[in-house]
């Protein structure tokens, strides 16, 4: 592998996990800096190769989390078939 | 009370889920997926559902490609049932031994699947056919209102 395809592969984030909770779930100070309300809905992603610091998006209208699921297995090819 | 109940599931509810881009007969049976999996995210307790090793690992081993995503999100709403792995028994005790196990745990534990209706080893376990995890998600009011909410609107 050349010095390119090493800085590639470095650079290249992957999901490491996925968390969708409710905003009452989070702790105090994580609704209050993020402006999450208790009935949101939250997605807390982290990625590897990406800043080590959590990502937490606020789901939204039309941004439910089995819609963003079904985008992850359209881009990941698996949209349409049997998973097994 | 209601989230003190947990659920086990096997292939069949991501199957069906991923088939809902295909348009066609197997649609209906994709929304069902999508709006347990919708339910799962809205509870406040008891978030994931359970899934017998076997399965859970052949799921695992297909989804694990790209950047993972795919996997996450299915990590988030299923979890692997902690009931050992034997290479001796099939899936259908393994279904058995890891309800045996959550039901020691939990108030109810209701196992989702088509597979296993009218089987006699089944009889005194709550099974959720498709057609009855419909009707068990879309009694919940304050959940089809949140559904509601979040695909069509307040005004829907």
């Amino acid at each position: 592998m050349n010095s390119e395809n090493i800085l590639m592969e470095r650079k290249t984030p992957k999901v490491v996990s996925i968390n969708i909770v409710r905003g009452c779930e989070l702790s105090d100070t994580a609704r209050a800096t993020e402006g999450i309300s208790r009935d949101d809905l939250v997605e807390i992603r982290v990625e590897r190769n990406s800043p080590a610091e959590s990502k937490i998006t606020r789901l939204g209208k039309n941004q439910s989390p089995t819609m963003r699921f079904r985008d992850a297995l359209e881009k990941e090819g698996f949209s349409g078939k049997k998973i097994i | 009370m209601e989230d003190k109940c947990v659920f086990i599931v096997d292939e069949e509810i991501l199957n069906r889920f991923s088939l809902l881009e295909s348009n066609g007969q197997e649609y209906y049976g994709g929304e069902n997926a999508q709006l347990f999996f919708e339910y799962l995210s809205y509870r406040k307790c008891n978030k994931k559902a359970f899934m017998i090793p076997s399965i859970y690992k052949k799921i695992i081993k297909v989804l694990t490609i790209n950047d993972g995503e795919s996997l996450a999100y299915f990590k988030n709403w299923v979890r692997e049932g902690d009931i050992g792995e034997s290479p001796d028994t099939t899936e259908e005790q393994d279904t058995i031994s890891l309800f045996n196990t959550l039901a020691v745990l939990h108030e109810q534990v209701f196992i989702v699947s088509d597979k296993y209706d009218g089987n006699s080893n089944f009889k005194n376990i709550p099974i959720l056919t498709i057609e009855k995890l419909d009707k068990y998600l879309r009694d919940k009011k304050d959940f089809m209102k949140y559904i509601q909410n979040i695909f069509y609107g307040d005004n829907y």
